[in-house]
């Protein structure tokens, strides 16, 4: 990413997955993000968790905790974590990308801000798209870097629930939320760009010869945190870029329309996320 | 438990009710919309095969599945539609209902908080795109006036058990047949394009050079490096499973009747709009065998996975393979209980 195109007044937060992460920190970062949104067996401990709560307060740093999509079990393991981040830096973001969590926010009334994760903003991310776009009718076009977040109703909804906030992937196609209306602010993550995320992870014992195509909801070694693959098909135009159960695009490019799009955050990832 | 089958056309609903469709599932082709929006499609599904032509035709057979006492649901599931494409979605939508329509299958929170704040009475299922992964996202869902669930195709027998406990007045849906899809469908950023380029098809299916990024060249010995090197090479080929089987090529999830049985799931869950009417028929005939056999008799879970087994293999000529599998969990029981 070149910060130097980041506009002055631009927030910049630090997404960090594992502890070690921490190493990425600079001046420049006035927040820390920390969690996972892809995988629930990568949720942080709690012990992890107080370390970068206590690094947020050393260097005054805002605390965002990120969470994924969860299935029941998941949830009971999240509940005490996001309870730890509640007791321990109130005031604090949770990124929710599974509605269920966000009903358990609201109920439990916790002092936490409620921000919708980019897993539930469902703007097209495949790289093919940019082969079409000469050929798309403008109303399509729009349609891809549009949302439904600036609807009407949904900004509302959103606002009722709390949600000032939602998480952006940077689009290869440009951005056209037209949020101006409905007093919700955008973060844009970068320079890695999720297109799409499988409980069929293929990182899961992915080198254990034989197992190639035992393709399923298994138990894992993560191996997500030893294997990085990069997967091209000229179509793509970028190279794909695989960590654990997830699909990436890279794009350093920063757009030139951020203040416009309501976009007052840079979420910079050093790593992969997982 | 229902059966929910596809439905594409007028020619071949008097078959999938012979066969058994318990609720028929389509989508209706509006040429004023893919002229606009061109691949952005309305139902996620581009392709004339997967579409109704018209609502009259759609008309025609909400009233012949009426008479059979069979609902017709349409899917409006693309994962989120713009605020300029509300009016015309909701044009859409009044046909629909005018055409007969009994729900509709809806992925967008949008689009439901629309058919709130219009007083739309049909049934709002929420589709596979809501990503109802826990039962507290199920009870996301019913505050916003949906009905029913379906629930994804990644979560296993025990966690679709445990999201379906305490979710009281909400409808269940899981799949059973067909698409096994490699990525969650509603958090997939994917297109679906209709393309006669080999390129455009789905992304997942593509072919793919894969290279480890991350090359681990570690150990101390010839013997070690060797065995770092072999677990590279099948970690890279463990990345194109999906290029080696199609996601198409006869997945499968009857076993796990027996468990949806027991946990009184509303509905199974054929996918394949587009898919020719002979295939759908012998999906609905496979299905209802083997619901018979729960509905009769008295039959261990062992026993009737052997004849899950052994009545997809007679079907399809194939094997069962875990790729191909819905709910693999179930490919513990020996192999040489189903012969």
């Amino acid at each position: 990413m070149n910060s130097a195109s980041v506009e002055t007044g631009t927030e910049q937060a630090l997404y960090i997955t594992r502890i070690d992460g921490l190493k990425y920190y600079q001046d420049k970062f006035s927040r820390i993000y920390f969690g996972n949104e892809f995988c629930q067996r990568l949720i942080p401990a709690a012990s992890d968790i107080r370390l970068a709560i206590d690094f947020a307060l050393n260097n005054n740093l805002s605390f965002t905790f990120i969470t994924p999509f969860v299935t029941n079990e998941g949830l009971e393991l999240l509940k005490p974590l996001i309870d730890l981040v509640a007791r321990e830096k109130p005031g604090s973001e949770i990124v929710f990308n599974d509605w269920g969590i966000l009903q358990v926010l609201n109920r439990q009334g916790w002092d936490l801000q409620p921000v919708m994760g980019r897993l539930l903003n469902k703007m097209k991310r495949g790289p093919r798209l940019m082969n079409l776009l000469d050929i798309l009718p403008d109303a399509a076009i729009e349609y891809y870097r549009g949302s439904n977040i600036s609807t009407g109703l949904y900004s509302k909804f959103l606002k009722q629930n709390r949600v000032r906030r939602v998480e952006l992937d940077n689009l290869l196609q440009g951005i056209n939320l037209k949020l101006a209306d409905t007093e919700i602010v955008a973060s844009l993550y970068l320079p890695y760009a999720y297109i799409t995320v499988s409980r069929f992870c293929l990182a899961a014992s992915c080198d254990v010869y034989g197992d190639e195509d035992r393709v399923g909801i298994f138990p894992c070694h993560r191996e997500c945190q030893k294997y990085t693959f990069q997967q091209e098909n000229p179509v793509m135009g970028i190279p794909l870029l695989r960590k654990g159960n997830a699909i990436y695009f890279r794009n350093d490019k920063v757009p030139e329309n951020m203040r416009e799009q309501h976009i007052d955050r840079i979420v910079f990832q050093p790593e992969l996320p997982a | 438990m229902k059966v929910l089958a596809p439905l594409d056309n007028v020619a071949e609903i008097d078959e999938l009710l012979k066969a058994g469709a318990g609720e028929f599932y389509c989508s209706v082709l509006s040429e004023a919309w893919t002229q606009k929006y061109s691949i952005a499609a309305i139902s996620r599904r581009p392709a004339k095969i997967c579409n109704f032509k018209s609502f009259d035709e759609l008309k025609v057979c909400t009233g012949i599945a009426h008479k059979a006492g069979v609902p017709v649901c349409l899917a409006i599931n693309e994962h989120y539609y713009t605020e300029d494409q509300l009016p015309q979605l909701m044009d859409y939508v009044y046909e629909a209902i005018d055409a007969g329509i009994d729900s509709f299958m809806i992925a967008d929170v949008g689009l439901l908080l629309l058919f709130r704040e219009r007083n739309i009475s049909k049934k709002r299922y929420i589709s596979t795109g809501g990503t109802v992964f826990n039962s507290e996202s199920a009870m996301f869902y019913k505050e916003l006036g949906a009905s029913g669930i379906t629930l994804p195709r990644h979560l296993t027998i025990d966690e679709i058990r445990k999201t379906v406990t305490n979710i009281s007045g909400l409808e269940t849906c899981v799949f059973i047949l067909n698409s096994r899809c490699p990525n969650v469908d509603g958090f997939c950023t994917f297109m679906h394009v209709q393309s006669a380029d080999p390129s455009y098809k789905n992304a997942c299916s593509l072919p793919y050079s894969v290279e480890l990024l991350n090359q681990r060249k570690v150990g101390d010995t010839d013997l070690e490096r060797e065995e770092v090197e072999q677990k590279n090479i099948t970690a890279c080929v463990r990345q194109q499973a999906w290029q080696r089987y199609h996601m198409d090529d006869y997945p499968c999830g009857l076993c796990a009747l027996f468990e949806f049985h027991q946990m009184g799931i509303d509905a199974i869950k054929i996918v394949g709009r587009g898919n020719p009417a002979a295939r759908k028929v012998k999906d609905l005939r496979v299905i209802h065998e083997l619901l018979a056999i729960l509905e009769e008799a008295k039959i261990t879970k062992e026993e009737f996975r052997a004849r899950a087994r052994s009545l997809y293999r007679d079907n399809y000529q194939r094997e069962c393979r875990t790729i191909m599998c819905y709910y693999p969990e179930v490919m513990t029981v020996p192999e040489s209980a189903s012969k």
